[in-house]
This record gives structure tokens, sequence and C-alpha cells, in this order.
């Protein structure tokens, strides 16, 4: 308890300003989410008269924040040397728990990823965040920074392979790259493998926080290339962007400096992006669910090509039976219900939340229908608008005035971070707070970007806003063991 | 910290802040339809239905087509299901139905693919309850998911005036097309024909809205923006007949069983005080219900043509009531005048029931001398204007024809009857279409001028004909509704316009005086009532399809009219017989307030048509 005297010296409050206003509205918009004219809930009230408590999340939510002001105060109180001693410790624990909700946990809407504690539902992916950043942050922080393992040297390693290059290479450095990948990998595979893909993808924001810390650009140039084709690969045939690949390669190969490595470098990268078109076709169309592939094609107007493709169907539908080909009707029949079908089942899935999403976003307007009237959050009308579609309500209620105050304060919230996190001495704070500050920017840019159809379907929070306790605490507890590190600043943590 | 790669993590950050707040920012102010959609989403229009307007008879004081509550049997599908019906067999006894006619509604308005707007958790309506109905069970009525909606539809005190003021239904694609303000939607209720349909809009009034908000599963939460754009339905306008009640009855009474038509007219206001089609229907088997389609083909496919207005469709030859005319025509055209005799030896082939002998017009008339006609149309028509006798003759037939068609003939008359037929007055190009290249003359012709060959006139051109010659030359279009009654109270009444004919009112006096002495000793003689100088004329048209028709047109009193009326009861013969006491009738109703000659009421009711 040597430390105590220092918590309010030292810490942030700035962020923690900018923590409790996010915490603060969230609540207040969970309440308006839910607020209904026949039940009058109180924004305290737990449950009904009736014993009913659904409808009466915002009184939960109020909990849930009471339970994090525990939380911050026990987190402030440990010792800052043991989020450094225990990273390893706690990552085990948690990938335990990953494998153990395999086992007893609970399935909510097609995810086994729950822990049912009865009055509480635990979802351990959420405290895998703070757990994977505190592991890669010992683990860079204990090994330097040496991300001197550039593309060219990949290409060397490939080139001595082929018995092309006689170059030393440096393995070593090469093996901590790959373990470091490693720790930010297996984390996402458990939960992939629970059926949350959505929360996988948020690990994804590691590679802003290796960036950040020296890796090579390439890395996530590959990564936005690949995203990129990925698109390219929905919107194009195939065979056109094979083409372009190969012009590309062509092109380059006249262009760069003639070296084994760099021919090798380009046929590489020509090989890997057609490989990426190749695989997200194959990935799309036959390993995604139904349900999940239309999550992404209605972002490239799936709905409105279903329609077109009716309307024409059916007038050559109309013109073969009308000519008096039974057959060929019913043939053409059974062809345009079933891609009917494709529409309605479009239109009452992925389809549902984002166009709702859209309209009450747009509803809006420029200052909002008022705090509590907003007609499509009235009417439910978007589906999770209190937990993942929390967005609609605010930009439903509060217009473009309230959209630009959340993605303002977001950004200021981030910066601060990011700000507080490039004072620190300490390589492994500084590494944690990219890390904090990479984790809640990805739920930020998937969270908002889905419900303006510009992100596919993907069930995330918005940190601080959405209803839940798993999220709330997570992200508090990924914030506040920063700022717990950021006061001791001064005291080097190691080396 | 490499500080270059700081500022491009910080740069892509702001990067998708501005890409996300221009994405916001086109969703929020600058996109309109994404608006409207929500809207269209969200916010429910209800109309609500004002009561049509009413019509009074001519006093204002009772109604003769009002409104009344029918109530439709609701079921919320979803409630009805958690609590299935245990006795069925009340539940249908107490809706006055069966099974089979209950489960038939029910499943075609559930299953029925098409009806986009079926809810199993909204109200919808399923069979009609009357309101006596509805009072006696409501207390009985106790089931999940199970409720009424009333709503208000026309109803008919007396089983009267069915093909003049017309009936109601849902509105067509072709009422739709004909709809340019847009006013209604489907399933909506409009006038189809008759007075209906001619005073939709004053009776219709003005539909409200009330905007709500509804939820996702369609409840509705609460009125939008507190009802700001709401408006409230304006109840339609009410209309004041001209009808006299009793003589109305009286008419639909001595009609029944007979095919014919009455019409009844003031002659000082152009007022139609009676109008009678028969065979008709009684007009509250035409209220929009459930009963509608079915009774609507019944009539439709009965061989009487009850749906047929006789009065102002039909196209009867005149016969001999058109002798008048015919007399006035010559005075004006100063061919006779009213002391010229004229020897009616001289027709072969004519069917006259008039002797021979030297007549006047006053005597021709009240003899109904076809010989005397024919001769009087050839001088009018054969002039002598034009060198040759065909040209002559079709000269003659147009200035003639230029004379009837001022009493109103040959045209609609313009009344507020919507389905009223113009009749038909031949003019030369009917001769030449007939006889191509044949030089006719007015002998060819001569029919006409006894009312009979191509001539033919509506019920109510008859009477209106009447009319003019009791006004001595002119007449006011007949109408039906004197004045508008806003809701208000206020009352409108409406002008109507008065057409003078091409006879000089001094050439009246001796054809008015021939048509007393039809009642007086002529062929009308069961026309007389007693204490009232009646003119009349009897006519027996000549018919292709059966017996002659029996018509009679009259006015009473003499010196000051009050009343016109024609009477056409089909293939009954002579005019005399049936047509004259049915008038006669009338008239001592109208002017008397009673009828006193009950023996010739028993007399008129014994025939009945086939």
């Amino acid at each position: 308890m040597r430390n105590q005297g220092k918590i309010g010296v030292s810490i942030d409050w700035i962020t923690i300003g900018l923590y409790l206003i996010l915490v603060l509205m969230g609540w207040l918009f969970i309440y308006s989410a839910r607020y209904d004219e026949v039940l009058e809930q109180g924004i305290f009230q737990l449950s009904g008269s009736d014993g009913n408590s659904f409808g009466y999340e915002a009184g939960k939510q109020f909990l849930w924040i009471l339970l994090c002001f525990v939380l911050i105060g026990t987190i402030l109180v440990i010792d800052f040397k043991f989020y450094y001693e225990s990273a390893y410790i706690v990552y085990a624990v948690i990938l335990f728990t990953f494998l153990a909700v395999l086992v007893f946990g609970t399935e909510v809407n097609g995810a086994k990823s729950w822990f049912d504690l009865g009055f509480v539902r635990l979802q351990p992916a959420e405290f895998g965040k703070f757990a994977t950043a505190l592991a890669l942050a010992r683990f860079i922080s204990t090994k330097g920074p040496k991300y001197s393992f550039s593309f060219k040297d990949y290409c060397t390693v490939i080139a001595k392979f082929l018995g092309m290059s006689t170059q030393a290479i440096r393995l070593k450095v090469l093996w901590d790259e790959l373990t470091a990948a490693g720790i930010v990998l297996l984390p996402a595979v458990l939960i992939v493998i629970q059926g949350d893909a959505g929360s996988a993808l948020v690990y994804g924001g590691f590679i802003i926080v290796l960036y950040a810390d020296g890796l090579p650009s390439f890395v996530p140039a590959t990564i936005l290339l690949s995203i990129a084709f990925f698109i390219f690969s929905l919107l194009f045939p195939l065979d056109m962007i094979f083409y372009g690949i190969g012009i590309g390669v062509v092109l380059l190969l006249f262009i760069i400096r003639k070296s084994i490595e760099n021919i090798i470098g380009v046929i590489l990268a020509g090989l890997f992006f057609a490989l990426v078109v190749f695989g997200s076709d194959y990935f799309v169309n036959d390993i995604l669910k139904q349900h999940q592939r239309t999550r992404i094609t209605v972002l490239i107007g799936e709905e409105d090509r279903l329609v077109t493709q009716i309307n024409e169907w059916r007038a050559d539908y109309i013109a073969v039976r009308d000519s008096g080909h039974v057959a060929k009707s019913k043939v053409l029949k059974h062809e345009l219900d079933s891609i009917r079908q494709c529409l309605y089942d479009l239109r009452g899935g992925a389809a549902y939340n984002i166009n709702n999403s859209e309209l009450a976003i747009s509803y809006g307007g420029g200052w909002g229908q008022g705090y509590r009237e907003g007609i499509l959050t009235k009417g439910n009308h978007v589906p999770e608008q209190h937990t993942d579609f929390i967005f609609s309500t605010i930009g439903e209620e509060m217009g473009f005035f309230g959209s630009l105050l959340v993605v303002g304060l977001f950004v200021t919230f981030l910066f601060r971070i990011m700000y507080l996190a490039e004072r620190q001495k300490s390589h492994f704070a500084r590494i944690y707070g990219y890390s904090v500050a990479a984790i809640i920017f990805m739920h930020f840019l998937i969270n908002i970007g889905m419900t303006i159809r510009l992100f596919p379907v993907i069930g995330i929070p918005l940190p601080f806003f959405s209803y839940g306790g798993s999220s709330l605490w997570s992200f508090t507890i990924l914030l506040f063991i920063f700022l717990k590190l950021d006061m001791h600043r001064g005291q080097v943590l190691s080396r | 910290m490499n500080d270059k790669r700081k500022y491009i993590v910080r740069g892509f950050i702001l990067v998708v802040a501005i890409v996300f707040l221009s994405r916001l920012f086109y969703l929020q102010v600058l996109n309109d339809d994404l608006k409207a959609k929500a809207q269209s989403k969200t916010v429910k229009s209800i109309t609500t239905y004002p009561a049509r307007g009413v019509i009074f008879e001519r006093n204002g004081k009772e109604v003769i087509a009002g409104n009344k509550l029918v109530y439709d049997l609701t079921v919320v599908v979803k409630d009805a299901k958690k609590n299935p019906i245990q006795d069925t067999a009340k539940f249908y006894r107490l809706l006055g139905t069966t099974a089979e006619e209950y489960l038939k509604v029910y499943y075609t308005k559930t299953n029925d693919s098409l009806t986009r707007d079926y809810s199993p958790i909204i109200p919808m309506s399923l069979i009609e309850i009357s309101p006596q109905r509805h009072a006696s069970i409501i207390d009985k009525f106790h089931y999940s998911g199970f409720g009424f909606t009333s709503r208000t539809v026309r109803d008919y005190k007396y089983p009267i005036l069915a093909n003049a003021f017309g009936y109601l239904s849902k509105v067509d694609k072709q009422d739709m097309i004909r709809d340019e303000q847009g006013y209604y939607v489907e399933q909506d209720t409009i006038g189809k024909i008759g007075l209906e349909r001619n005073y939709e809009k004053a009776l219709r009034g003005q539909k409200g809205v009330r905007k709500v908000i509804k939820n996702a599963r369609g409840i509705i939460k609460k009125s939008f923006m507190e009802g700001a754009q709401d408006t409230n339905a304006v109840a339609g306008y009410s209309l004041i007949s001209s009808i006299d009640l009793d003589l109305q009855l009286l008419g639909e009474k001595l009609m029944k069983g007979k095919k014919g038509s009455i019409v009844a007219i003031d002659p000082k206001t152009g007022e139609i005080l009676t109008i009678v089609s028969s065979p008709s229907y009684d007009p509250n088997d035409l209220v929009v219900n459930k009963n509608f389609s079915k009774n609507y083909s019944a009539l439709r496919n009965d061989s009487t043509i009850p749906l047929f207005d006789r009065a102002t469709m039909t196209r009867y030859p005149p016969g001999s009531t058109f002798k008048p005319l015919c007399a006035l025509i010559g005075l004006q055209e100063g061919v006779i005048s009213p002391t010229n005799l004229i020897y009616t030896g001289s027709c072969p082939n004519v069917g006259d029931h008039a002797a021979i002998g030297y007549y006047n017009v006053g005597r021709a008339i009240q003899s109904s001398s076809n010989c005397y006609f024919i001769q009087l149309f050839k001088r009018t028509v054969q002039q002598g204007k034009k060198e040759h006798w065909h040209d002559d003759a079709k000269y003659g037939l147009m200035k003639w024809r230029q004379h009837v068609v001022s009493f109103g003939l040959g045209s609609t008359l313009g009344s507020d009857i919507s389905q009223e037929n113009g009749g038909f007055v031949p003019d030369t190009n009917t001769y030449q279409r007939k006889w191509p290249g044949f030089k006719w003359n007015s002998e060819t012709i001569r029919s006409l001028g006894i009312g009979q060959g191509e001539m033919g006139l509506t019920p109510l051109q008859m009477a209106n004909m009447t009319v003019a010659i009791a006004n001595k030359g002119y007449y006011i279009t007949p109408h039906l509704i004197k004045a508008i009654v806003t809701p208000k109270g206020e009352y409108d009444r409406l002008e109507y316009k008065k057409h003078v004919t091409t006879i000089d009112s001094i050439h009246f006096q001796p054809v008015i005086d021939g048509m007393e002495a039809v009642v007086l000793n002529g062929t009308a003689r069961l026309a007389q009532i007693p204490g009232i100088a009646v003119c009349g004329k009897t006519g027996t048209a000549e018919n292709p399809h059966g017996d002659d028709h029996s018509l009679f047109v009259a006015f009473a009193p003499k010196d000051d009219p009050k009343i016109a009326v024609a009477v056409i009861v089909e293939n009954s013969g002579y005019g005399s017989t049936w047509a004259a006491p049915i008038a006669s009738l009338l008239i001592e109703r109208h002017l008397t307030g009673e009828v006193k000659r009950e023996n010739l009421v028993k007399h008129v009711l014994k025939y009945k048509n086939k």
C-alpha cells in the first residue's frame, strides 16, 4: 500500500473525465433505447412490479457502472509491478477460460462464448483483450525493439531457400516476430472456434500496436492491400482481377532495380495477392454460411441486385407463361420463387438490422428527434439497439450533432491514450497503452461502421456505450491498468 | 517511439473519423429519401371516415337515405390462438353464423399470401354483425382476441327510390382513374349511380387522418408529433330532395307489380315530386356489407332488370301524348288556327278511333284523332317553302324538330340524375340513313305526327314536356335536390335554369282547353277528380316488343298548375285504362292531401304485369 498516497497526484484526470462522459452517455442512451411508455421504467429501476426484468437494462447498467468503481479501486490499489510480473499468468488463465467456455459455456446467438452465472452472464472473450495486451507488451518489452526483419529479408530467406542467395539472415529475429504474432493469434483463433468471429477481428488491432512500435511497414501495407483485394473480389469478376495483378507484376519488374531479391519480391507479392483474391472468393462462397455471406453482400447492393433480377425474371416468366409453354414456365416460376426467397431472407436477416439502423440514423437529421423521442427507437425497429446498435439510437435522437459529439469524443479519447502511451519510459507500459488505444479503436471502427453500412454486421459492442457488464468491465480494466501504469511512469519497470 | 509512425497512426484514426462523419453527414443532413422511408415505416396514417350526408324528403323533416351503424367482428389471431374457444357451437350461435361460413372467411383472411396487411397481432375484421345482435350479445361475448369495431352504412326507412338515389359500392379501378385528387384508396366506398354518384363530393365529406407511430410489430405506440399533422373528419353535407314522401309512397304502391314508371314534377320549380321506376329493389339490399356482391349479382341477373332506371333511361314512343305538342307547333307555324277545321275522312290505315268528321284543334286533342294530327303534321313539315317535295320536307322537318327540341326532348335535360338518357327525336339524317337515296317526304314520315315511328322519350322527358305546356312555354330544369345543408346547418338553395320554348304563350290556351276536354268527356274520363280541373292526354304507344304501352300525361289545376305527371304502364294496352287513373290518384293526393277514391286504388292495384 505504499503507492496509495500518489494516486490522487499523478492519475490522468482528463482520461478519467472522458471515461466518465462516455459511460454516462452510454447509460442515458441505454435508458432511452429501452424506455417504454407502457412500463414507464425509472432509470435506476431493476425490474417491474411483476418481477419482470426485461426492459430494465438501464437500471442494471447502473449497477454494472457501480461495480466498475469497485474494479477501478482494486486495480489502483494493486502494486503496479504486478501487471508486468503476472502478465503471462493472467494470459494463461484467460486462455484456460477460453477453453473452459467451449466445454462449460452457454450458447447465445450461435456463439458458445458465455458463462452463465445466474445473475449475470460473462463473456471471457471480452477479458482476453487486456490479457493479450499485457502478454504482448511483456514479450516485446523483454525482447526489445528488433523489427529489422523487413520485406527484403523475407525475400532473402526465400532466395536462400531456393539457393539463389548467400546472404546471412537472423532467424532469431524472425522467430521472435512469429512468437509475438502467436500471442495475438492464439486467443483470436480460440474465439473463432467459440463461434464469435466478430470479436476475433478486434485482435487485428494489435497490428497497429506493432506498427507503431517499429514493425516494417510492409506488414500493415500487405494487410490493407489484402482487404482491398478482398473487396475487389466481391465487386469484379475474378479473371479480370487476375489479369490486373499480372499486368501490375510485369510493369513492376520493368521499373524495379534488377536484383534477385527484388524480382522474387515482386513475383511473391503478385502470387500472394492472387491467392488472397482466390481465397476471398472461396471464403465468401464456400466457407461462409448463407446468413454470414449476406452480411457482406448486403453492403455492395445485394438487395437492389435481387430486386432488379426479380423484375427481369418476372417479365420473362410472364412472357413464357402467356405464350403457353407450361413446362418452361414452371421452371421459371420455380427459379423466380427461389430468388424471391433470397430477397425475403435478406430483408429478414442481415439487411433488416442494417436497413433500419441506417433509417434511424438518417431520421435523426441535423439535431435529432430529441432524447427519448426517436420514433424508430421507440418502435424497437432496430434490433439490439441498446447493445451493439446503440449508435443508431444516438444518431436518431441527437442527429448529426450527436454523431459528431460521439465521434469527436472517441477521437479525443484515443489521442489522449496515445499521448499517455508515448510519454511512458517503460517499453512495457508504452506497448500496453498503445494496445488500449488500438482495441478501443477497432471496436469504434467496426461498430459504428456497421451501423452506417460501411462494414458488415459484426456483433461487437461500442466501448462504454453498449449495454452489458462483460464489455463495460473489460474496457474499464483495460483502461485503468494503463492509468495505473501511467501513475508510476517515473519508476522504471523493467530493463 | 518512431515519430513519423505516431502521426501515421493518428492520421489513420482521423481518416476513419472523417469517413464516418462524411457518411453520417450524407445520411443525416443530405439524404431526404431515407427520412421519408423511415417515416413511412414508422408513421401510420389512420383514416377516420366521416358520416355520409343524409338525404331528406322535400320538407327536410324525414330522412329517406340515412346512415346506420354496423359492427364487424375483429380478431387478433395471436391472442385468439392463446386461448382457443371451447364451446364453438355457442360462439357461432351468438354470432348468428355457421362454422362453415365463419371458417371460410377466417382462413381466406389469414392464409391468403396476397393480403400483405395480414398480421397476427393487429385486429382484423371478419364478419359483420347487426347493431341489434351486437347489443344482445355484447354482455355474453367474451372470447380472448375477439372484439368489435363499428362503421356506418346507408339505411333506408322505406324500400323506395332505389334507382333514382342509386347506391354505394367499393371503389373500382375506373373510379381510381377518374379520381384526380387522389381522394380514394382501395376499400373506400363511392356513390356508383344516381344521386349518390352525382352528389358524391357533397355527401362524402372529408376524411380525417390520425398519424400514429407504430413499432416494429405494427402495434401503435402513440400519436405522431403530438397530433400536429392530424386532421378531423368533416361530416358530409346533407341534401334536401324535392321528393314528396307521401306521393312517392303512393306512386310506388300503385306501380307495385307493374312495369313502368311515374314522374311527377312541380311545374313552377322543376322539382321532381315523385319518380318511380318499376320493378325496382329494396335499396337496403345494396348497402355496402357482406351481402352486397351476392345481392348485386342476383339483381344483375334478374330478367325484369330492376337495376335499370326506367324513369330516366327507357325511351318510350310517346304515342298520342305527343299530340298536344304537335298542335302547338302547328299553331306557332301558322299552318292552322284554333278555329280551323280539318276533315278526317281522308286517312286510310291510321287506326283512328275517333269518328270521321270536321275537327278543330281542341276537339282533335279531345278525341285523339290520328287523321287530324297526320294532316297537321304534313302541313307543318310540307309548307311549300322549297321547290322539291323532298327538300321541302327536309326543311320542314328540321323546323318542326327545332320546336320539339325546345321542350327538352332529344337530349338530356341536365337533371341531377346521373344516368339520364336523352331520348331520341329524328332529324333529316335519320331518314337519309334509313332510306339512302330515297326522296322521302312528309307522307313517308307521317307517323311522327302521332308520336310513333322513330320517336323516343323518357318518362322524365314526357313529364317535363307536360310541365312546359302547363307553364305555357317554359320549364325549369327538373331536379331531385333542391338544397344542400352543411353540417353547421346552413341552407344552400340550389338554382336551376329556366328554359323557354319556341312556342309563344298565346298558342297554349286552345291546346290546354283540349287537354281539359280529354279528361272531362274525352278519352280519359277515369282521370276526373271532382272539383279539380285536370288537363291530360292519353297515349297508347305501339311497341315492337309486345303489347302496347299505356301512357298518360296530365297537369292540374288547369289555371294554376301545381303538378305535372307522366305515367307509363308497359304492355297494358289503352292509356286510359291504367295510366290515367294512376296519374289522377297522384294529382288528387298532391292537391287535396288525401285519396278519397279507394275503389279506384283497388282497381289500379288489380293490374299486374306478367
